[in-house]
Order: C-alpha cells, then sequence, then structure tokens
C-alpha cells in the first residue's frame, strides 16, 4: 500500500482527485441567482429619488444665509445709528419751537451760578456790614406788577417785547453751529451693539464678523 | 482569452446571457467545491447561488492578477466558509491529539475511486475537521492561513487536518 504515495503525497492525490469534477446543479440555482442580480439592479431606477443633488441644495442654502444675514447685520447696524441722527434733528428744529432769545436767557440762567462769588469774594461782604446788601431792600421798592412782569420777561428774554415777535419769525439757524458759545453739541452716544454683532457665522460661503 | 475578456465586460454591462455563460462555465467546477464544505446538495446549491450573486457584483474587482477561476473559487470558499461560521460548526474545535501520530498507519492510495465517492467520505467528516482538511489538503493553504480564516489556532488546525486524515484513512483501508 505504500508504494502508491511513492510519486504523489496523500494532499496531492487528493487534490489530482478534484482537479476537474464537476457537478450539473440543477436550473433553480441560476433562477435565483437571476432573481438575486434583479432585485439588486432593480434599486437602481429607484435612485434617482435618493440622488436628490443636497450638496448643491446645501451650497445654494449656505449662499443665501450668508447673503442674508450679512444684510441682517447690515440692517442692525443702521437702526443703532439712526437714533443719534434723529436727536441732532430735534436740537435744530427747537428754535422753531422756542424763541431763540429765550434760549440764550436760559442759558444765561444757566450760568449765573458760575458768576457766583468765590469764597474769596464771599468772604469780604461778611465782614462788612448787613445794611449794604439791597438786593433784599429793592424788591420793597419796586411794584409787584412790575416784578412780576420783569420776573416773567427775564425768564424769557432780556430784551423788549416788541423785538421778541420779530426775531421769533426769523430764527438764525446759524446759531446752532458749533462756533456759537451756547450750542452743545449733542454727544453722539454710542452705537447700541446689536446681539448679532459677536456673533460669528461659520456657514459656508457667510460673512465671518469678529 | 480574449473570449473570457469580452464576456467579463459583457457581464459588466449587466448583460445577462454573458452571465448566464459565465455561470455555466463555472458552476459545475464550483458546485463541487460547495459540496466539500457542506453537507448535502441542497446546502451546497444555496452556497453556490449566494457565491455567485457575490461574483457578479464584485466582477469590477477582478483585476486579471490571477485566472478567473481561482478568483472565482476563492469567492467560492469565502462563502462556504462563511456559511458554516453561521451555523457556528467551529464552535468547541479543539486540539484533538489521538490524532497526530497516525500519518504513518497504513497510507492508502485514493486512484481509481471515483471524486463523489471521495466526497461523500468528506462530507461524513466531523463538521470542523471537514473545512481543516479542505483548505490545507485540497486547496493547499497552509495551517496559519487556515487559522486566521476559520478563526483558530494554527495548533487546532493541524490537530483537525491529522483527526481528518486519520479518519479518512480508516474508512479508506475499510473500503479497500
Amino acid at each position: 500500500m505504500m508504494n502508491d504515495f511513492t510519486n504523489n503525497s496523500f494532499e496531492e492525490q487528493w487534490q489530482k482527485a478534484f482537479d476537474d469534477a464537476s457537478l450539473t446543479p440543477s436550473d433553480s440555482v441560476w433562477e435565483k441567482i437571476e432573481q438575486g442580480l434583479s432585485i439588486e439592479e432593480t434599486p437602481l431606477p429607484q435612485s434617482p429619488k435618493n440622488t436628490f443633488p443636497w450638496s448643491y441644495f446645501g451650497a445654494v442654502l449656505a449662499v443665501l444665509l450668508g447673503v442674508g444675514s450679512w444684510l441682517f447685520i447690515q440692517e442692525t447696524q443702521l437702526q443703532a445709528e439712526e437714533p443719534v441722527e434723529i436727536q441732532e434733528k430735534q436740537v435744530i428744529k427747537m428754535p422753531e419751537s422756542t424763541h431763540s432769545t429765550s434760549v440764550i436767557a436760559q442759558k444765561e440762567n444757566v450760568r449765573k451760578p458760575l458768576n457766583l462769588p468765590t469764597k474769596a469774594n464771599l468772604a469780604v461782604p461778611q465782614k462788612e456790614e448787613v445794611p449794604e446788601e439791597q438786593p433784599n431792600v429793592l424788591p420793597e421798592e419796586i411794584e409787584p406788577e412790575r416784578i412780576k412782569l420783569a420776573d416773567s420777561i427775564s425768564t424769557l428774554s432780556p430784551l423788549p417785547v416788541k423785538k421778541l415777535t420779530g426775531s421769533f419769525q426769523t430764527p438764525p439757524v446759524e446759531i446752532q453751529t458749533e462756533t456759537t458759545p451756547y450750542y452743545e453739541p449733542t454727544k453722539p452716544k454710542p452705537k447700541k451693539n446689536s446681539i448679532l454683532k459677536n456673533v460669528k457665522i461659520s456657514v459656508g460661503i457667510g460673512t465671518y464678523q469678529h | 482569452m480574449e473570449k473570457e475578456e469580452q464576456l467579463i465586460q459583457a457581464c459588466l454591462q449587466k448583460d445577462r446571457n454573458a452571465q448566464r455563460k459565465l455561470y455555466q462555465a463555472y458552476a459545475g467546477r464550483m458546485l463541487v467545491v460547495c459540496s466539500r464544505y457542506t453537507q448535502n446538495t441542497a446546502e451546497a446549491e444555496d452556497v453556490l447561488q449566494e457565491a455567485f450573486i457575490k461574483i457578479f457584483q464584485n466582477l469590477d474587482k477582478f483585476r486579471g492578477e490571477s485566472s478567473l477561476g481561482a478568483w472565482i473559487k476563492r469567492i467560492v470558499i469565502n462563502v462556504a466558509i462563511n456559511h458554516i461560521r453561521a451555523q457556528q460548526h467551529f464552535q468547541g474545535m479543539s486540539d484533538v491529539q489521538e490524532y497526530e501520530n497516525q500519518f504513518t498507519d497504513g497510507l492508502t492510495s485514493i486512484e481509481g475511486i471515483h471524486f463523489q465517492d471521495l466526497l461523500e467520505m468528506i462530507r461524513k467528516l466531523p463538521k470542523g475537521c471537514q473545512s481543516v482538511f479542505n483548505l490545507y489538503a485540497i486547496e493547499g493553504y497552509q495551517h496559519k492561513e487556515i487559522a486566521e480564516m476559520l478563526n483558530i489556532t494554527e495548533g487546532t488546525s493541524k490537530s483537525q487536518y491529522a483527526r481528518a486524515r486519520a479518519i479518512l484513512q480508516s474508512q479508506l483501508s475499510v473500503n479497500s
């Protein structure tokens, strides 16, 4: 029995025995293969539903979001700047409603405290006698009606009433320029930081704002 | 070869007639391969069907580095092993020491024995060592490769092969 393996090993004999071996499969095998391949191939026509260009849609959406956010930011910035302009316009319109001289008078009234005597000036009257203080005496000598009129006029303007009407009709607009001493330029209010000012947009091609 | 190239190209174009020709060219030999790894014809045909569907699905990956027949056979073997693994035939496979030293005991020639008789002998092997015998003796894989393919140790592959060989020898001795 050993002589049978002199030329071929055990494994080689088995390999040789099955080299050209063939069996005929039943017809149902190919039919099942064909069905299996058909099932695999049929989803392909349905694939266009799934092949919607989401990438292009996403790109377009990203661009729209970017442009929209940029416009929104611009609009919010403009809205934040608008109140400053409105206040400036109000200041310019103020002389139209009130007399210019009354403004001057108010400014003088306001500036009166600046003309108040300093501590050095105050110290001198204290040393002097009290009767020299005439302002306390004068109101008693002036008639009450004139005092009222003078007070009312002094609060409006030091000028006569007739001149008030003339000057009221032609308000000098130049007074409100920065050269006039009574013009107080409105301090520009700090710009309101919009909510989205510090929002960093990183969507696609969108704007990137620091 | 040109005809085979044309057949492959036609199969890649989903030409059903070309696919059928390719199937008919290799199905008979591949059914024998499937039969060696399975227990009956129905199970072998199930493996053959699954294997050929995979062959047609992956035919574009065939680079011609080996012959088309060898490429097809490799896919059939892989499908067969996965089929067996799904049935958990490899669970509990371990070293079988009692067959280690039986290689030289009465080697019997298989010349003149029809392959279908040999096929029946292989099918009667225990499920674990059947695959090891096919892979080592007939397909020509090394035990290290078999260990990786079947997810077993190299020692287990060797001992299972020794067991299979001893069983076959004993059957051949009885038949002769």
